[in-house]
């Protein structure tokens, strides 16, 4: 979803020469003169947990104060946000974090001030106890489970439209969709588990990506290269790196599903190899079973084994990028394409975001971006994804 | 000594001073600056502060102690140039008493550094 803001907004990113507004709220009120030092905090495909952030801010004028005279102000909500001023139409802000303050420190004429964001209750509930199981027995949709782990024990709004507060519900009902239209059924069965795990747990098995994007928790499923594409080149990051790691290597993935919760018996054991990655790299067995959350039959465990090697056969090229705040023209899970003569790579092939690290204080963005994590489709006349040759606008 | 300025904290409390002539406007801008692979740069600001220093000798004492309150008190000041139009909000930032010292051989003149920057 990315940042709620307008396009001229957007285009104010690519300026390389702009006045940046910052501003930091309490319970609605703006305290950004106050601030010492803005915060950095990263934001994650995989992380369900809750995003600390840490606001130093100078209190010897006294207007932090209460916090002390006011207990009850504690648990304020709070807010970060970035901007730039509109010629005619005044100051627009993009907000980047939302969360509520959770520990005041006074030291020395300054106050620090922590905020965890929502998440924070994860951790704190439980789905189901050893008395009382939750249980998911009548072949589920995940999204349905995710759901109900959000809402009835994550303490989540359960608002079923896009006004919830909490989940960003476009992007619950496209997740949804995935599942529904290949028919995957999940059962479950957690008994005291965290919300946090819970979570964590469907998001391993479904490979899908569960996170807060700046004020609302995501669930996607990362399949084709996401149409919405930025470009970074020479002229507009700072510096890159490209890893390639031998350990993401997987071509013998073992699924194990159809759980028997009473016996503990596994129903199906599905199993999907690469040979030509195991010719290539030698066998990188891997298997995968969760007793709390499984697939219900043999054609939706197979399908998921074949799903999960298609990302895992051959070694990604991951790159950690540093930009400006150019980097946030797009989200998690989006396109990202370089050119980098330096290393040998070229805008051809593409990069999911997968974190971005904002440093608003320095207003640096370092982006972690993974050409594994995107399946790209065949299109025959098409440039990038098949054979047109655009000089001659014919097939090659 | 250059020309006089004015230092005060309201109409009724002011300072006459007669900067020497290291006065200097330092005046900041707050801003993050980056450079790209390329060499193209990207600049952030985000807002800008006054900050001026200079040596005053000759000053009497009376003005003397009444900078020394001002730079005790973390005071609000107002400074400009006599014959300039732009008027600075600043305080006195200096780390010790800025009108803390004889200016030899008169034991009622003082001498020293001011240090103002925007607040």
């Amino acid at each position: 979803m990315g940042l709620s803001v307008s396009s001229w907004f957007i285009d104010q990113l690519s300026v390389r020469n702009n006045n940046l507004l910052r501003k930091f709220t309490i319970g609605g009120s703006d305290y950004s003169d106050l601030v010492l030092q803005w915060p950095r905090f990263k934001y994650k495909w995989d992380a369900v947990q809750p995003i600390s952030l840490n606001m130093q801010c100078a209190a010897e004028s006294g207007h932090l104060d209460f916090f002390r005279t006011d207990k009850t102000t504690l648990r304020s909500q709070c807010q970060v946000s970035f901007g730039f001023t509109h010629p005619t139409s005044g100051d627009e802000f993009a907000l980047l974090y939302e969360g509520t303050s959770d520990k005041v420190r006074f030291n020395r004429g300054a106050c620090s001030i922590n905020l965890l964001d929502k998440m924070k209750a994860f951790g704190e509930r439980i789905v189901g106890n050893a008395d009382s199981h939750a249980t998911w027995t009548n072949s589920s949709l995940v999204s349905d489970i995710a759901w109900d782990i959000c809402t009835s024990y994550g303490g989540l709004s359960d608002v079923r439209s896009t006004s919830n507060p909490d989940i960003s519900y476009d992007a619950w009902l496209a997740w949804a969709a995935v599942w529904s239209a290949d028919a995957v059924y999940m059962n479950a069965d957690f008994a005291g588990t965290k919300v946090n795990e819970a979570l964590r747990k469907i998001a391993r098995m479904t490979r899908s990506a569960v996170y807060n994007d700046f004020t609302l928790i995501e669930f996607t499923r990362f399949s084709d290269a996401s149409s919405k594409e930025l470009l970074l080149t020479e002229d507009t990051y700072l510096d890159t790196d490209l890893f390639i790691d031998d350990a993401t290597i997987i071509n013998d993935q073992w699924l194990l599903g159809a759980y028997d919760v009473n016996s503990k018996d596994w129903g199906v054991a599905a199993q999907a190899v690469s040979s030509s990655s195991v010719g290539s790299y030698g066998q990188r067995v891997d298997v995968q079973k969760d007793e709390n959350i499984w697939f219900v039959d043999s054609a939706n465990t197979v399908n998921q084994a074949q799903r999960l090697i298609q990302f895992t056969k051959d070694p990604a090229d991951q790159m950690r990028i540093q930009t400006t705040l150019y980097g946030l023209q797009r989200s998690l899970g989006e396109t990202v394409r370089v050119n980098d003569t330096l290393l040998g790579v070229s805008s051809d092939s593409g990069f999911r975001l997968l974190a971005v690290d904002i440093d608003l204080d320095k207003c640096l963005v370092q982006m972690d971006v993974d050409n594994g994590m995107l399946l790209m489709p065949f299109i025959l006349d098409d440039a990038k994804y098949g054979l047109l040759d655009q000089s001659y606008n014919v097939l090659l | 000594m250059t020309s006089r300025f004015m230092l005060f904290s309201d109409s009724a409390t002011a300072v006459e001073l007669y900067p020497e002539w290291d006065l200097v406007d330092k005046s900041t801008k707050l801003e993050a600056l980056h450079r790209t692979r390329s060499g193209r740069s990207f600049r952030y600001k985000f807002g800008d502060y006054a900050k001026f220093a200079f040596s005053l000798t000759d000053v009497v004492s009376a003005d003397a102690s009444q900078v020394n309150s001002w730079w005790g008190a973390n005071t609000d000041l107002l400074f400009t140039q006599d014959s300039g139009t732009t008027v600075s909000s600043v305080q006195l930032f200096n780390k010790s008493k800025p009108m803390g010292q004889y200016d030899k051989p008169y034991e009622t003149l003082f001498k020293g550094k001011i240090e103002l920057e925007g607040n």
